[in-house]
């Protein structure tokens, strides 16, 4: 599994984060306290984390000015958060309950991933976003919250890629801050020399992304494969890509720290494991 | 608005504020602790940065808004109903 979903891994980036905000390392039992604390000094701009909730909370209030900021931001420009909250109760119990039963399926993949995004994850902001092809966001200035956009349909076990998916990209923010992965900053990354195949979104996108891209799918059918679960069409599709991405990003590893370069090569060796692994026939 | 949102943040020095404030004030015994941390944690073979480096990259991360959002689309997302009937269209 990826250093970045192993909770010793995880404990020592949000202990680096919160020594350097608070001056003090914290006790594991006031980690993710600590954590909350910190982001709220660092980060631009508040999030919804409830310090009366030590995990999650599903802010589907999409007036309250915290939460609303939060989307503008995580929206990324694709539409308006007027009228995007999950408003009617049947509609928050209904979520609230697959995401209940999403918490276990993560359990049952990886209690160590399980705590990991519990821990990196104080918000996750529910909200419908009229687009067909966006499911949600996270932002690197936005450490702790992350957007879903919860499609007719879902079952839990989406929900549960989605909080996977949108953890390992908190994850991947944290890593960066704390250990540096890339050699420039984003802007210099958005060059045409330095466009790699997105696994997931079959185009070349810059650097980094692409890096993060390649990152989620290969925990994305790591999830899958430990739960024995056929893996979605499109995610299926996503394995085909992963050696062109992984080409891509080894040919510009110029662009990588030894950190990043070092995650790059784990990839690659899970990939090659991921390759030989048994799975179910989607089609049956 | 603009004063809502301001009263909505809270206090706190930004990224670029707290990387002076850490350079100027480190106590002497957080430096004592930092000076004697160069061993690496190590999980799945891939190493981070000791407390010292720790501590130097997270002041020199990029700032707030200069990050990126990484949006998940629907590619990444699964097999979700609706979606597939748009794509097989």
């Amino acid at each position: 599994m990826l250093p970045l979903l192993e909770r010793d891994y995880v404990d020592y980036n949000v202990d680096m984060v919160a020594l350097f905000a608070l001056g003090t390392r914290p006790a594991p039992a006031a980690r993710f306290d600590a954590y909350r604390k910190a982001l709220l000094r660092l980060q631009p701009r508040p999030f919804p984390f409830g310090p009366e909730s030590p995990h999650h909370l599903l802010g589907f209030d999409v007036a309250d000015l915290v939460a609303r900021e939060c989307l503008e931001l995580l929206f990324d420009g694709r539409g308006a958060v007027e009228g995007s909250g999950v408003s009617s109760d049947e509609g928050v119990r209904e979520i609230s309950q697959l995401v209940r039963e999403a918490e276990h399926l993560l359990e049952a993949y990886s209690g160590s991933a399980a705590s990991v995004l519990r821990l990196l994850i104080g918000s996750i902001l529910f909200a419908r976003l009229p687009v067909e092809d966006v499911l949600g966001s996270s932002h690197g200035a936005l450490l702790g919250t992350i957007w879903i956009n919860p499609m007719a349909g879902w079952k839990a076990v989406d929900y549960a890629e989605m909080i996977l998916h949108e953890g390992v990209h908190q994850s991947l923010f944290l890593d960066e801050k704390v250990n540096t992965l890339f050699t420039r900053p984003p802007r210099e990354m958005e060059t045409d020399d330095c466009l790699v195949l997105s696994p997931s979104l079959a185009q070349p996108r810059p650097y980094d992304l692409a890096y993060h891209s390649t990152v989620v799918v290969t925990a994305l059918h790591d999830f899958y494969v430990a739960l024995g679960l056929p893996r979605p069409p499109r995610v299926e599709g996503n394995l085909g890509r992963l050696p062109d991405a992984l080409a891509g990003l080894r040919r510009r590893a110029d662009l990588l720290t030894d950190h990043g370069e070092r995650i790059l090569r784990f990839l690659e060796g899970e990939f090659r494991s991921l390759r030989g692994a048994a799975v179910p026939d989607p089609a049956t | 608005m603009s004063d809502t949102k301001d009263a909505a943040r809270p206090e706190g020095p930004s990224v670029e504020k707290q990387d002076s404030t850490a350079k100027s004030e480190t106590p002497p015994e957080k430096k004592a602790e930092l000076a004697d941390a160069e061993l690496d944690t190590v999980a799945g073979g891939v190493g981070q940065a000791s407390l010292l480096q720790a501590q130097k990259n997270i002041g020199g991360a990029v700032p707030g808004d200069q990050s990126r959002a990484v949006v998940s689309s629907v590619n990444i997302g699964g097999a979700i109903g609706p979606i597939q009937d748009l794509l097989k269209r």
